[in-house]
């Protein structure tokens, strides 16, 4: 009997082991060593790397840059993730209900399907002052141009919406494969009740849709702390760090100032961070959401 | 039976390497990275001369790999060098010697370049342009891709507002005269654009050494960017949109700017030589090129490429190496590489060559860069480049954008700076 | 007040035309079956009537009001979909007293319904679970409960009971009914099942391709069909339809002239329709067994008959091999006739008992 447990346990494992050995590799085995490495100075030939215990993460605590950073970070999740979700659900629920709009949907999907380089470069196409699109268009109508880019005030913003642009058409996608696995004798059991159009939503299509809505908001947060790339093509984290965000940070002290151990503490601050707001998510939202 | 088959496997591999060393004393295989900073088709000139190179010499095989900006160029040199794969040679940026110093990735021209002729070889650059590669008295980097700032003025403007086209201005006074003449009140032209994103710092090197200061020591070691008047430098800078009305709001855009000028939307630029090649081919209308203007002197920084010889290389390798470089900063090279882009011709016999001669009459402007190397000063570099650079450049653009003062954001900088600097004094 | 009344109604989606020229009426408080085969425009029908489908041509008069281009909830009436379509996110109270909300009903008014309601349908002590937590038959409770507690005088079905088991969906047939009576609700009820409509309906509307075929009570329906269609339909097994030639002294089965004649129409293109109950055994014209299906309290025999195969129902277990010879016979009154050409009802059929 004991044997035969312990057999089937052995099938498990070695069932079990290449998953495991492939995210113990590529995952797990990363993250301890980036945590690993956040404790140590960095090092070159002449001064070789040694162990300084929290000294990196102290820098930060004491480094206007992160937190400033951080801020951003916080701007730029709380103005993209709400708006692009909001739109995502009112795109998708415009193109389910005309049905065969192929070229509505792709409309809207093709800013997702741009690379982010290609997107930042045509945004950049936007931004420019005087010769940019926005500027001339502001132009025609007699009012001044701006340095969309240059000025920390437009800055985040420009960014924000660039990033509301190219993840309002991917959620889409969720919601409207959420819209489309509906009943639709719901819709007609509320219409039969006397619910309007937007009793129906609030009432019922819009509860109905929170196992969505937490999906997309569990994404929309994370990407708004790994999308990076716009950076490199629009601002470059500048003016004076106005619109740096976390990843570009790491990047910085990784590629620029081949500080390898600060950027590991950063990023073990960008994972501790993800982490939390995940399971947090999860959480407290998860109870709320699932109604089966 | 294993056994056997190893000691096969030994033996052929022994013969196999035997082959391959044979074959590699003949055929030498060359990795260089190289960035492209300013516009049109810089590539395919690289591309010719390579081909060039290796008609000359049958010998070596060349892989020459556009990688970007100068930051990424750096970056993916030494991420190759440290995922194994063999980069004998690259252009990178000439201000990151200390990093790659620090990184132990270079080795010094003087250990490959013995014989009294490379001796000699290494001295028939312009010494302005070797500052940034000579450290602690040896040669790190040689020219290559190199510039200094110059100032593209559009002469149509000039003449549509009254003022002579031939004799820009030659003083941050006369500048902020003309640009404020220059400068168009709807907002359709401005007077003067510096640009201050991408290498703010080196726009910024300029403005110090014009008011007589240099941003740092000649080991890399101490900055002085709260010198007062480095910090009237800087005020200089932002008062040229904060209070003359000649520049736009803001950052102004490094990589936009070239087109900036080409559509009449800037009459004034300070720009990379570099660029001089494609703004003559684009340019609409009759553009000229002046040397910096000066406040207390004339002066610029020096910028661009610098090539450099990598440590992991066989020493067949790093020879073929410095002949690659040898022929790529020949006179002759070094004058068509210049005609072809802007940048300045390296050394000064490259200016005695007839094609260069020929060109410079034909087209004057391509002789300022030269000119302006007399008063030319090293580019920013130090230790801890990337931080100290990004301090520098932090400040400046907080400034631009009004959000600290010049002094400031200066201090900020310095104090800063002395702090990572520190251990290396 | 709850009667409704059809006047031709129509119904096309581009080319194909899905009901044709509908014309019929329910009296308040009658439980009417809209019955017939899947695709013979039953439902689409009651959603017509209920303003979830426009109607093409035609007029819906509920009340003696013309409702036809009224939105679904100004007909006053209220709906139990097939899939019960309970909103999954509210629990058993919720979804019965959703409706009741959305019309900003009070509060005590409401609680009261749910209490009176909750009682009638036996959802007592489950009003906190979610749908997803309940049985089938409870959740076609609630879906009942919904129905009964917006108080509208007439509630629609859509083939209520289709995902309930055997059991199941006699016990809820007969509450249904009970409850229809004893609220005095007016339903129309559509259904697939012959045996629901025989036993729920006051009246059927038997449906063919979009068309009306027979409507009438169950008891006429099943007594008097009226053409070998609605004969087919009703009754388990079907009526057995019975080719008939010409003989010579009247109409012979075919295939089977040695038997004789068998009934004193000429026989051409005749059906010949007998239920298979009413056949009996013993006596009679010779047929061979071709096949027995026990059933407990009948047994269902298939036999031989001519040229075609006949089946008979009798009473208890009834022992025989196959190919064994029995003699079938039956009254007079149990014959029907057909035209076999258009298959309706010929007007020479012996007058039912």
């Amino acid at each position: 009997m004991s044997k035969r447990v312990t057999k089937q346990a052995l099938t498990g494992w070695l069932l079990v082991l290449p998953a495991v050995t492939v995210l113990a590799a590529f995952t797990h085995f990363p993250i301890v060593r980036t945590m690993v490495e956040s404790l140590y100075s960095k090092g070159n030939p002449v001064r070789p790397s040694h162990f300084i215990g929290l000294d990196n993460y102290a820098n930060f605590a004491a480094d206007p840059v992160f937190w400033k950073v951080l801020g951003n970070n916080a701007i730029f999740a709380l103005g993209t993730v709400p708006v692009s979700m909001a739109l995502a659900l009112v795109m998708a629920l415009w193109v389910q209900s005309r049905s065969g709009k192929a070229v509505l949907r792709l409309a809207y999907f093709l800013p997702t399907m741009l690379p982010m380089i290609a997107a930042a470069n045509i945004w950049l196409f936007f931004y420019t002052p005087d010769i940019g699109l926005l500027d001339q268009l502001l132009g025609t109508f007699g009012l001044p141009g701006r340095n969309w880019l240059g000025d920390p005030a437009t800055v985040m913003p420009c960014l924000m919406a660039m990033t509301i642009w190219k993840e309002a058409g991917f959620f889409m996608i969720f919601y409207l494969a959420a819209l489309q696995g509906m009943s639709p004798e719901l819709r007609e059991a509320a219409l039969l009740e006397g619910c309007g159009r937007f009793t129906y939503f609030r009432r019922v299509l819009f509860p109905l849709l929170m196992p969505t809505s937490l999906f997309v908001l569990v994404n929309a947060v994370l990407n708004a702390f790994k999308l990076v790339d716009h950076l490199f093509i629009l601002t470059k984290g500048g003016p004076s760090n106005a619109s740096n965000l976390l990843l570009y940070y790491i990047y910085e002290h990784a590629f620029a100032f081949y500080d390898l151990p600060a950027a590991a503490a950063l990023t073990v601050v960008l994972l501790l961070g993800l982490a939390i707001l995940a399971i947090s998510q999860f959480v407290f939202l998860d109870k709320r959401v699932h109604y089966r | 039976m294993f056994g056997r088959f190893t000691r096969a496997a030994a033996t052929a591999a022994t013969i196999l390497g035997l082959a391959g060393t044979a074959a590699q004393a003949k055929d030498i295989e060359l990795t260089m990275y190289y960035p492209v900073s300013v516009g049109g088709p810089l590539t395919k000139v690289v591309d010719g001369m390579v081909a060039d190179f290796q008609k000359d010499n049958p010998g070596i095989k060349v892989n020459a790999i556009y990688a970007g900006n100068y930051d990424d160029t750096r970056v993916k040199a030494l991420a190759a060098l440290k995922g194994g794969q063999p980069v004998q040679l690259s252009v990178l940026f000439s201000i990151d010697a200390y990093e790659l110093m620090e990184q132990d990735a270079v080795i010094p021209f003087d250990d490959v370049a013995q014989s009294a002729e490379d001796k000699e070889w290494l001295k028939s650059f312009y010494p302005g342009l070797m500052a940034n590669g000579v450290i602690n008295g040896k040669t790190w980097g040689i020219p290559f891709q190199r510039s200094t700032i110059v100032m593209y003025y559009n002469k149509d403007a000039f003449r549509e507002v009254g003022l002579n086209p031939d004799q820009p201005p030659a003083t941050w006074k006369d500048m902020v005269t003309a640009a404020k003449k220059l400068t168009k009140q709807d907002g359709s032209r401005w007077g003067l654009a510096i640009p201050s994103t991408g290498y703010p710092y080196w726009m910024f090197g300029a403005l110090a050494k014009q008011n007589g200061e240099l941003l740092m020591s000649a080991d890399g070691t101490k900055t002085f960017f709260n010198k007062p008047n480095v910090v009237e430098a800087l005020q200089f800078w932002r008062d040229l949109s904060a209070k003359d009305k000649v520049m736009s709001e803001g950052t102004v855009e490094w990589g936009t700017l070239r087109q900036s000028f080409l559509e009449g939307k800037a009459a004034m630029i300070w720009h990379s030589t570099g660029n001089l090649t494609a703004i003559r081919k684009d340019a609409k209308f009759d553009f000229g090129v002046a040397m910096l203007p000066g406040n207390r002197e004339p002066g610029s920084p020096t910028g661009g490429g610098n090539f450099y010889l990598f440590k992991k290389s066989t020493p067949e390798e790093r020879a073929a190496s410095l002949k690659l470089i040898k022929f790529m900063t020949a006179p002759e090279r070094a004058a068509q590489w210049s005609i072809a882009t802007g940048y300045m011709g390296v050394s000064p016999e490259s200016y005695e060559t007839d094609a260069l001669k020929a060109y410079i009459k034909d087209f004057p402007q391509a002789a300022v860069a030269r000119d302006q190397l007399k008063v030319a000063t090293a580019e920013l570099a130090t230790y801890q480049s990337g931080r100290v650079r990004k301090l520098l450049d932090d400040a400046i653009q907080a400034t631009l954008t009004g959000s600290k003062t010049a002094k400031a954001a200066l201090d900020d900088a310095q104090e800063q700076a002395d702090r990572l600097l520190k251990p290396y004094r | 007040m709850a009667d409704i009344r059809l006047e031709g109604i129509c119904k096309s989606w581009g080319d194909s035309r899905v009901v044709k020229d509908l014309h019929f009426s329910v009296k308040a408080g009658e439980f009417l079956v809209l019955l017939g085969p899947s695709g013979c425009g039953k439902s689409t029908t009651l959603r017509m009537i209920a303003g979830l489908e426009e109607v093409s041509a035609g007029r819906v008069f509920i009340g003696g009001t013309d409702v036809t281009g009224h939105a679904p909830s100004r007909r006053g009436l209220s709906m139990v979909f097939q899939s019960y379509a309970l909103f999954p996110h509210l629990n058993v109270a919720e979804n019965i007293v959703f409706g009741l909300k959305v019309r900003r009903l009070g509060r005590a008014e409401r609680d009261e319904r749910l209490k009176r309601v909750a009682a009638l349908v036996g959802l007592d002590g489950l009003l906190d679970r979610k749908p997803a937590q309940l049985s089938g038959g409870q959740r076609q409770r609630v879906a009942l409960a919904r129905s009964i507690a917006a108080e509208h005088p007439i509630c629609l079905m859509d083939e209520p009971l289709s995902n309930l088991d055997a059991k199941l969906r006699h016990d809820m047939r007969v509450e249904i009914r009970a409850l229809q009576q004893r609220l005095g609700m007016t339903v129309i009820y559509v259904t697939h099942d012959q045996v629901e409509a025989m036993s729920m309906a006051d009246r059927i509307v038997l449906m063919r391709d979009g068309r009306i075929e027979q409507e009438a009570t169950p008891e006429e329906i099943y007594a008097r069909p009226a053409s070998d269609f609605v004969a087919r339909f009703i009754g388990l097994p079907p009526m057995n339809l019975i080719r008939l030639a010409p003989g010579t002294d009247g109409a012979v089965i075919d295939g089977a002239p040695e038997i004789g004649a068998i009934h004193p129409s000429p026989g051409h293109d005749t059906l010949l329709g007998i239920r298979p109950e009413h056949i009996r055994l013993g006596q009679g014209i010779a047929a061979r067994v071709v096949a027995i299906d026990y059933h407990g309290a009948d047994t269902v025999i298939s036999a031989q008959l001519g040229a075609q195969v006949v089946q008979i129902r009798a009473p208890g277990r009834f022992h025989a091999q196959s190919g064994e010879e029995i003699r079938l016979s039956w009254p007079p009154e149990a014959a029907h006739l057909f035209d076999a050409g258009n298959g309706m009802r010929r007007a020479d059929n012996p007058r039912p008992t």
